[in-house]
């Protein structure tokens, strides 16, 4: 039973890792997306 | 999908007479491997597409590819072990289907790492391609091992013959996860694409930037 359960939250958790890690590098090309655009709107401005 | 295939897995389906509750896992452990299967075939195939077209779009996908089937790959390799144990009386067997499949993550790791650490040039995701579609060799050849050699890993009980087969409950877990499964990867691969072809425009925009200033 408790391999069971060992087994079926490790794959849960390996998917969660993942999802986590793929909110996170959205998060960091969002960001630098932001970046690029409000650098590109201030060259536009100068 | 996943909540009733779980439900499947863990009550609906009927306990199996030699291993028990142990063998539970299966209905985690195949959907796993199916998965990460057929997103490494979408890799090679993306592969074969980006060094026909050299279009970006199949160079994202096969990343996507590779990186989601390794995620699923993972929890096939973790949920074997915990299985084999208390019936094999051993975590690992160095058994045709194991190491291939072993193998078979470290190469697409490797794959990944290959992306992420060469410098970006137009050679990296030809390599990474060229690569992809050698690695996908390994595919057939894990899918077989257990037909070909004989295995401490258990024998096939889909299209393995006359002899294997399942209880009629047992098939309908197993379907509904496979299904289940297939649906997470799609998703996971669908968003991991979008990511790619976001990253693709970024870089190709900072390069436009970085010409402009020298220009």
């Amino acid at each position: 039973m408790y391999s069971l359960m060992a087994a079926y939250g490790v794959g849960w958790a390996v998917i969660m890792l993942y999802l986590l890690t793929l909110a996170a590098r959205q998060r960091k090309l969002s960001e630098t997306l932001q970046r690029m655009q409000l650098g590109g709107e201030e060259r536009r401005v100068q | 999908m996943l909540l009733a295939a779980l439900w499947w897995a863990l009550i609906g389906a009927p306990t199996e007479a030699t291993m028990g509750t142990i063998q539970r896992i299966f209905y985690y452990h195949v959907p796993a491997a199916a998965a990460s299967w057929t997103a490494f075939l979408i890799n090679a195939a993306a592969s074969l597409a980006y060094l026909k077209t050299r279009s970006l779009k199949a160079d994202a996908l096969a990343v996507a590819g590779a990186e989601v089937g390794l995620a699923f790959l993972t929890i096939n390799l973790i949920t074997g072990p915990i299985w084999a144990r208390p019936v094999w009386g051993v975590w690992w067997e160095w058994d045709p289907r194991l190491t291939l499949t072993l193998a078979m993550w470290v190469m697409y790791a490797s794959y990944l790492m290959l992306r992420q650490l060469t410098p970006e040039s137009d050679h990296q995701p030809r390599l990474a391609a060229a690569l992809a579609i050698f690695f996908a060799a390994d595919i057939p050849i894990d899918y077989m091992a257990i037909r070909w050699w004989r295995t401490q890993h258990p024998q096939p009980v889909l299209f393995g013959g006359p002899d294997s087969g399942l209880a009629p409950r047992m098939l309908a877990a197993l379907l509904l996860s496979m299904a289940a499964f297939l649906a997470l990867m799609g998703m996971l691969l669908w968003l991991r694409y979008r990511q790619e072809r976001l990253s693709q425009r970024l870089r190709l925009a900072r390069q436009e930037q970085i010409l402009s200033a020298v220009l």
